[in-house]
């Protein structure tokens, strides 16, 4: 018990730590803006696309916890820049942190919550505010199964070619639990970011991949449901798929 | 700046002082015997008097489902040892609903809730009822914002934990009344732990001895003191279940089938049985645990033909009577308060 609330301060001690370094001269300003795109184009929830099958396909609802969003140091140290997020995608956010001169390798977060905050936590136990909370949580949360809801991605697709935009058969890929919790590793090309300098980094999550994945293909006319519960493998496949739809710019 | 500072303390005293006398807490003792083990309670939310008034009170609030009709008594009635008799529960709406309603005996010493286990505390598991679209359908902000209407529930929330009326305060203050909700007192407690020989008749003592017996092996899941030991089994009932039990949360199709082992304390109040309800009286559990359950591959070993006679049957069944807790389902401190 001890020891799990030791680790819910982690990250607000860590991030009292940037924060006191902010007062510092010479800190770079870095900021990470995430968002959703298909193809080049930014991503909008009920905006018809097509998969690389031809179904053409509207996204409803994209939401995911992204968690320990963090900038890591050629030496392996790193600096937390959020500890959770609710991201609805089709909505960017920017993230800002001052950093020391110095080369950052990479920018890292999980997908999903990870297993000290996810199993055994309470959502009533967090103000409104934070992301994990009943309120924050916007319900991205099983009530029979403790714990976060990692990733929703629901919408409607049109299997029988029909004409217009009426689109009849739904997909919901509902992904949550521990053994479903994606790191997701964005290697930064000029590591160096100098004092007093400004740094702006773009993550992009390539929607288009979610099914159409780097190395697994995902059906919708066979593969279109799973709540985890009912089909754990669909939930895997989907987010192995998600963890590696980003690209940094 | 001063005279703000005088202001601000003169109201916090005359604050203080408006709480009506009684809203002072007291810590709440839980009474339980002495063949129960220590219960554990978590740290934030030790029981006190208020605690537990309060949360009886939203036990049988009914602004706790969309359509104002169903409280969690509404399926968990005291006189049925907190069960509600249907073989499925009738949620909001009169939407049926997918299992049957457990009894609430016992749960401070309950490991983990739901008949697949996946909640660890008991403060969690009222999320789960309250949000479930078959039962009431509604969202815990919106409860507490009904529930903050009322000046009584708000000054009882504000007294027992300090806060007003929210998802941590409901959570908590319904854990803490079910906590007290402790059964122990049947014929069988009476005999087997209090030495009062004359509390079993003749055919419950035959019964007993078969039930703890390495024959029927009953006593292994449903042993003392809480007649079930909490564990995950799948006992035969069908050869291809339509609720997968344990695998729902594992994935793992060898827990399929699979469910927590409910207490047989007061089983005689609880009927209909089994997670579905499909078995309307005990003579039925007891025939089909003497057929020895239908194939399935996780079928656990102990469930095989019996070869019970026909009064070794009754002799069961009269045992499972024995398990009444008639002070448990009368206790007038269990039922809704008059306001
Ligand atoms: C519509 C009927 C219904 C209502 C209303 C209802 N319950 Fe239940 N309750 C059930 C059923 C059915 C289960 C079994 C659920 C399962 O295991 O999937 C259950 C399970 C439980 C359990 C778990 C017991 C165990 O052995 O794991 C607890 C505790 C509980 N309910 C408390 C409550 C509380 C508190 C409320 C009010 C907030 C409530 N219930 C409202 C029907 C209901
Ligand atoms: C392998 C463990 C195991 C053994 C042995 C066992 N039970 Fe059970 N019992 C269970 C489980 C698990 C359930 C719930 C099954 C379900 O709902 O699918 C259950 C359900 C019951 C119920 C219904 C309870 C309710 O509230 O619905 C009764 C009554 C019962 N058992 C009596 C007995 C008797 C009598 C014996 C001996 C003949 C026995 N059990 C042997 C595990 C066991």
């Amino acid at each position: 018990m001890k020891i799990r609330l030791l680790l819910l301060l982690v990250p607000f001690i860590l991030h009292s730590c940037d924060g006191n370094k902010q007062k510092e001269t010479g800190d770079a300003r870095v900021t990470i803006r995430i968002d959703a795109r298909v193809g080049t184009e930014p991503f909008e929830p009920g905006v018809v696309y097509t998969e690389s099958n031809g179904y053409r396909y509207r996204v409803e609802t994209f939401q995911t916890y992204i968690s320990m969003l963090e900038l890591v140091r050629s030496d392996g140290s790193s600096v937390l820049v959020r500890d959770f997020i609710m991201a609805t995608m089709g909505s960017p956010q920017t993230f800002e942190v001052r950093v020391p001169e110095g080369d950052y390798g990479s920018i890292r977060f999980y997908l999903g919550v990870p297993a000290e905050y996810n199993k055994n936590v309470d959502p009533t136990t967090y103000p409104n505010s934070h992301p994990l909370s009943v309120q924050g949580s916007q319900g991205m949360f099983w009530h029979w199964n403790t714990g976060y809801i990692f990733t929703k991605f629901d919408g409607k697709a049109d299997l029988e070619g029909l004409e217009g935009n009426l689109l009849l058969d739904p997909f919901a890929f509902h992904c949550g639990d521990d053994p479903l919790l994606r790191l997701v590793e964005l290697p930064i090309s000029s590591p160096l970011i100098r004092a007093d300098s400004e740094r702006n980094f773009q993550v992009h999550c390539q929607v288009e991949r979610l099914l159409d994945g780097e190395q697994d293909q995902i059906d919708i006319a066979v593969d279109y449901l799973t709540h985890t519960q009912g089909n754990f493998l669909l939930a895997r496949r989907f987010m192995d798929n998600f963890a590696l739809a980003f690209e940094l710019e | 700046m001063m005279r703000t500072l005088f202001a601000a303390i003169i109201f916090l005293a005359v604050a203080g002082c408006s709480t009506p006398p009684e809203l002072q807490d007291r810590p709440y003792r839980l009474k339980h015997p002495s063949w129960f083990p220590e219960p554990v309670i978590p740290a934030d939310n030790s029981l006190t008097q208020l605690r537990v008034e309060l949360g009886r009170r939203l036990f049988y609030n009914k602004a706790f489902s969309s359509d104002y009709r169903i409280s969690c008594g509404t399926c968990h009635v005291p006189s049925a040892a907190f069960t509600d008799g249907q073989p499925v529960s009738t949620g909001v709406h009169g939407r049926p609903g997918k299992r049957n309603a457990p009894t609430l005996a016992n749960l401070a010493w309950m490991p983990h809730f739901m008949m697949e286990g996946g909640v660890p505390t008991l403060e969690l598991q009222t999320l789960a009822p309250v949000s479930d679209s078959n039962e009431m359908n509604l969202d815990i902000l919106q409860v507490s914002r009904r529930l903050s209407e009322d000046d009584y529930l708000t000054s009882l929330s504000r007294a027992a934990y300090g806060r007003a009326i929210d998802p941590y305060v409901i959570t908590r203050a319904l854990a803490a009344f079910q906590r007290t909700l402790v059964s122990y007192d049947s014929a069988y407690d009476r005999y087997e732990f209090l030495g009062q020989k004359d509390q079993l008749n003749e055919a419950q003592l035959r019964g007993r001895a078969l039930f703890f017996s390495p024959r029927t092996k009953c006593g292994g899941c449903h042993g003392d003191p809480f007649m079930t030991d909490f564990e995950f089994h799948n006992i035969g009932l069908y050869t291809t279940y339509a609720d997968p039990g344990r695998e729902r949360v594992t994935y793992d199709p060898a827990d399929a089938g699979k469910f927590k082992t409910p207490s047989l304390r007061n089983i005689a109040l609880t009927a209909p049985y089994m997670h579905d309800g499909s078995m309307g009286t005990l003579q039925e559990v007891v025939a089909f645990y003497n057929r020895g359950g239908q194939d399935h591959p996780n079928k656990d070993f102990r469930i095989q033909p019996l070869g019970l006679s026909p009064a070794e049957e009754a002799d069961l069944v009269s045992f499972l009577e024995s398990l009444t807790d008639w002070n448990f389902v009368q206790n007038i401190n269990h039922l809704p308060l008059e306001d």
